[in-house]
């Protein structure tokens, strides 16, 4: 492979060197056929993207024309040297141009619309580069023009514990492909600190769990202010996403008497000396199956 | 290559063919055998991705960039699965079931600028899903997407009850309703034939998306969201031990939301507007059920009646802008009006008639005239307003500010009072409990309580350029809640925190972070709504311990430690380090009182050419929490002493709990191309164990007292989840534009958890229960698929 590879290379800059001296535009810019004698192969992966269909199908004003040199700049300086570095805007390691620098050719078209907010976000502000998540240079994912294959595989390149909370017992069908960590987040910036969609955490849980969202009459405090107080969003090791077994999980708030402060230990479980029914099963939601609130109006407890 | 690489992959992107502009509407088309949803009959190209660079190109973190696909105009994958007896689990998700399979088609066509995408796959299956769009490059695209997803709670479920998925269950022939022995009960299960508990869930929509000028975009999209099935409920008969019943919950939910809105996104200024509705349905607004077991009188408490979840509405508008200023300033704001709204018809207190406890004539109880409203009336209205600016005074260094403050009113208001007896309270339980003032026992809440909090959230924050590519970063934030009705008025947390990134190492990138919190508030009430409860007729019974303190009101100090560190460890070889540490301590005596999480994750990656690729992963996680109670003597009850080592609450009956949740995670994956065939395979080990242990001063702070202790211990058994899974393609090129695929996928799954372990439906004679837990499964799954396309 490495030999094959270095007969191409050399045939390529054979090729380059035979194209270099052609007279260059006063701005800089060389146009898509000069960058394509020397860079074949990238072309043809870069054809199949939705930037070359625009570019080359209807672009919309003349930087889009441009094509190659829309995202890289002029590719003048580039062509009389391609080992200078600073000769022309690469997104690679490699070439050690500034994240800042790469940045802003990306926002030279998507600025706004879904990067409102990426100036100032944690991941601007951790100097995150456009081209860490995603490469236009050629289809790497079904669409997003994504560094992996898929937005998930995407974020786990950083976010390595979140692939852990999704094997657990109960997780997001995240792994089966069934959602997207971007169905909750927007990873380009937004007004919470998790970079979630919307408002709050209920709003962006009521997306898929509207029936949740109520109001009801009778209404359980934690469930209103945040569904983060009782499950985990990404896997838990529980039903439903719980943070805790039941029925110590409602303990944690619930020592009201007549009976949830008393402790469940082993000897009520099924095969213990005295069974209790709120250590089996569901615990505490066998009875207060409604927690999430109640419409009826004998509700009050969650239990119709 | 095949696109297994990763044992199960992760979720697929091709959502985006759909324009999704509101939320969880484009997911993923991914089904159970083509998980990531991308064209499985792609290979990587063997040339790489450019000649210039022989070995992978790095993205500006230094992670390698993979070798690009080689897409085809139109592909189709199809062909036969077959396998063991599968377990239930495994279709949670997913549909693995044997028989034929077009896993994938995918059609792309282009004219001038416009253009048509078409994919489906798994085609008839439990989770198919179909994308199709059309536009213009450039001027407008209309998308369209269908996505089915099952739920599988269980197939060995079994019952009493008769009219799964309708709102009205009765007993089986045989059984009197309210009136039979656990043991009748006992028999009448055993012959019972075991169903599915599960749910389908249907998504489909259309939208609209529009360009008239690059800077404008204007969109619309309507999406449904149907969930058909049925799952477990809970229905109390009484306080315990009076026997409990699991009824069958139908789901028969309808979501219609609605998207529409302009972006402009301008040289200087941006602004996004945005207007988005949800109207959730449910065709079944009530569940009716016959009491398999004696609940008191059994002419009287027969049945139970259950209010599922309302309709309700929902409306949002937004706008947001955000405008460049000089000096590399940018200053951002906007506003969010948002409105939550139900108003269903309410059910009478109980479904019963007859005399309850020998006072209380039901049948003043089980009339629509006995309720205080006829409609529930409730309502919450939000509002977000936001404004954030940042300049660069030097050219090393950028200053931030930031303002959040998000507002609910919760409008929502009821009281429980009965016009035809002049009571205020309820029946409870549909008889089985009289929360009716003054006679009721216990307090009883006659008022409801609408929660709502305001949450103010602000900040200033400093970037400093140390070094060419390492930042560092300091902030302070400040989150205040106001919290109506709640223990604690006010809460206010502050946050330093202190970022370290680094990108000057050539071999390496190092991110780092430490924050420390710390939450106080003002005086926390124990009792904070006691005008919405009536005094207890009898006794002054206190609402719950003093000094208890919930968690997410009580003060707390909170660290967090973030370290993300990736090497290139030679030129086709990376290695991932990542570690997180969070410690919680409450400033709490009971309730909880401390969380601790830390995490290990690391990962390798292996690129010696275009198409062979190598990975390991091991992840680690460890949540542990503690907390402490005491539980309640009755006998103290008359002295109304709310106090922890009171008559009520004894420090004899003291109680601690620990638990320790635990997750390892372990993967192995390879991709082999070899003339023209890729073999791929990916293992996947889960194993979590969860512990609680537990102690209590005395016998008094246990269920069961002196009977129970003997055999109590001090720990529960371990809750343990394993999970393995094995999956592997051999994909043989035939030709240019035809291959064979053998897919083979193994699986195993065990559970150990003490809420099921040794639980029948027919629980003694406090419950009658579904069977509805989780089961061990193995299945391996083969299959022979054939992909065509048109390269």
């Amino acid at each position: 492979m490495f030999g094959r590879g270095s007969l191409r290379l050399f045939a390529s800059l054979l090729l380059c060197g035979v194209l270099a001296p052609v007279a260059l535009a006063e701005d800089g810019y060389v146009g898509e056929a000069r960058c394509v004698a020397c860079h074949s192969l990238e072309q043809e992966h870069w054809a199949h993207t939705v930037h070359a269909r625009i570019f080359r199908s209807n672009p919309r004003n003349s930087l889009e024309a441009r094509g190659c040199e829309a995202c890289h700049g002029p590719g003048a300086k580039h062509l009389q040297d391609a080992t200078d570095k600073s000769a022309i805007i690469a997104f690679t390691r490699r070439r050690d141009v500034p994240v800042e620098v790469q940045n802003a050719q990306c926002l030279q078209c998507h600025k706004g619309r879904a990067r409102i907010f990426w100036q100032g976000s944690i991941h601007e502000t951790s100097q995150l580069g456009c081209a860490d998540c995603h490469n236009p240079m050629a289809k790497f994912s079904a669409s997003g023009l994504l560094a992996r294959a898929s937005t998930s595989e995407t974020c786990f390149t950083c976010h390595q514990q979140q692939r852990t909370e999704f094997r657990k017992r109960s997780h997001m069908p995240l792994l089966e492909g069934r959602v997207s960590c971007s169905d909750c987040h927007n990873p380009h910036g937004s007004v919470t600190r998790p970079l979630l969609k919307a408002d709050s955490v209920n709003q962006v849980c009521y997306a898929c769990h509207s029936e949740k969202r109520g109001p009801f009459i009778w209404e359980h405090a934690p469930v209103r202010k945040s569904c983060s107080e009782c499950h985990l969003p990404h896997g838990s090791s529980h039903e439903s996403l719980l943070a805790v077994a039941r029925p110590f999980l409602c303990q944690q708030c619930h020592a009201n008497v007549s009976h949830p402060a008393a402790l469940l230990t082993r000897s009520n479980l099924a095969r213990g000396a005295v069974p209790d029914e709120r250590a089996v099963n569901r615990g505490c939601s066998n009875c207060h199956s409604q927690i999430h609130g109640s419409n009826h109006p004998a509700g009050a407890r969650f239990q119709r | 290559m095949d696109r297994i690489t990763r044992p199960v992959p992760a979720s697929s992107a091709r959502a985006a063919f759909a324009f999704c502009a509101s939320l969880a509407c484009g997911a993923a088309s991914a089904n159970a055998i083509n998980p990531e949803g991308v064209d499985p009959t792609l290979v990587q190209d063997e040339r790489g991705m450019s000649p210039f660079s022989p070995t992978p190109s790095r993205n500006p973190r230094g992670f390698m960039y993979p070798s690009p696909y080689v897409p085809a105009r139109w592909s189709a994958e199809f062909g036969v699965l077959g396998g063991s007896d599968a377990g239930p689990r495994i279709h949670n998700y997913g549909d693995y079931r044997d028989g034929f399979v077009l896993s994938h088609f995918g059609l792309s066509l282009q004219r001038s600028a416009y253009h048509f995408d078409f994919a489906a796959g798994a085609v008839g299956r439990r989770d198919q899903s179909y994308r199709a769009s059309v536009g213009r490059y450039g001027v407008f695209r209309t998308s369209f997407f269908l996505d089915q997803t099952p739920t599988l709670f269980t197939d060995q479920a079994r019952t009493v009850f008769q009219g799964t998925g309708s709102g009205n269950l009765t007993l089986v022939p045989g059984l009197a309703p309210g009136n039979n022995t656990p043991a009748q009960v006992a028999a009448a299960l055993q012959s019972a034939p075991a169903f599915e508990l599960g749910f389908k869930r249907t998504r489909a929509g259309i939208d609209l998306d529009i360009t008239p000028r690059p800077e404008w975009r204007l969109f619309t999209a309507y999406n449904q969201d149907r969930k058909l099935g049925t799952r477990a409920s809970g229905g109390a008969s009484s306080y315990p031990p009076l026997p409990l019943t699991e009824p069958i919950e139908p789901i028969d939910y309808r979501t219609h939301n609605v998207t529409a809105g302009a972006q402009w996104s301008g040289e200087t200024l941006q602004a996004n507007l945005a207007y988005s509705g949800s109207f959730f349905r449910n065709a079944i607004d009530t569940l009716t059920w016959d009491n398999p077991l004696l609940v008191g009188d059994p002419a009287v408490t027969v049945r139970n009646r259950m209010d599922l979840y309302p309709d309700n509405d929902f409306h949002n508008v937004k706008l947001d802008l955000s405008a460049a200023l000089p000096m590399r300033s940018r200053i951002s704001g906007g506003v969010s009006v948002g409105r939550m709204m139900q108003d269903d018809k309410l059910p009478p207190p109980t479904a019963n008639s007859g005399l309850a406890f020998g006072l209380y004539d039901l049948s003043q109880w089980n009339v629509p005239g006995a309720l205080s409203q006829p409609t529930a009336g409730a309502r919450i209205d939000t509002l977000l307003t936001h404004l954030s600016g940042g300049f660069s005074p030097l050219r090393d260094l950028s200053l931030r500010a930031k303002w959040r403050r998000y507002e609910e009113d919760n409008k929502t208001r009821y009281t429980a009072f009965n016009p035809l007896t002049g009571q205020q309270g309820y029946i409870g339980t549909d008889g089985g409990v009289p929360n009716v003032v003054p006679d009721n026992l216990y307090r009883a809440q006659i008022r409801a309580v609408a929660f709502a909090c305001d949450k103010t959230s602000s900040g200033v924050e400093a970037d400093y350029q140390v070094l060419r590519r390492t930042g560092v970063t300091l902030a302070y934030d400040n989150d205040s809640n106001e919290c109506r009705n709640r223990e604690r008025a006010r809460t206010d947390e502050g946050r330093y925190r202190l970022a370290l990134s680094n990108r000057d190492l050539a071999w390496a990138t190092i991110r780092v972070s430490y924050e420390y919190a710390k939450r106080t508030g003002d005086e926390y009430n124990f009792n904070p709504n006691a005008a919405a409860y009536a005094n207890s007729g009898f006794l002054n019974v206190p609402a719950t311990l003093a000094q208890l303190r919930k968690y997410d009101l009580a003060d707390r100090r909170q660290q967090v430690a973030n370290a993300r560190v990736n090497f290139a460890l030679t030129a086709d070889m990376d290695l991932a380090l990542a570690a997180k540490y969070r410690s919680n301590d409450y400033g709490a005596a009971y309730g909880t009182l401390e969380e601790r999480m830390q995490g290990f994750n690391v990962e390798w990656n292996w690129q010696p050419r275009p198409r062979a690729s190598a990975y390991a992963y091991y992840g680690f996680e460890r949540i542990s929490n503690a907390m402490a109670l005491i539980n309640d003597d009755p006998a103290g009850y008359l002295s109304g002493d709310a106090n922890a080592g009171g008559a009520v609450y004894p420090a004899r009956n003291r109680w601690e709990e620990q638990s320790r949740d635990d997750a390892h995670l372990l993967g192995l994956g390879f991709s082999y191309g070899f003339g023209p065939a890729t073999l791929d395979a990916g293992y996947s080990y889960m194993y979590s164990p969860y512990r609680t242990s537990y102690s209590f001063a005395s016998p008094d702070a246990i269920v069961g007292g002196t009977l129970a202790a003997p055999g109590a211990g001090n720990s529960m058994p371990v809750i343990n989840f394993r999970q393995q899974s094995l999956q592997s393609s051999l994909r043989y090129s035939v030709s240019r534009t035809v291959a064979v695929r053998l897919y083979y996928r193994y699986e195993r799954v065990t559970f150990d958890d003490w809420h099921y372990d040794g639980l029948t439906p027919a629980f003694f004679d406090q419950a009658v229960f579904l069977g509805a837990g989780p089961r061990n499964y193995s299945v391996s799954l083969a299959g022979v698929l054939l992909q065509v396309s048109s390269k």
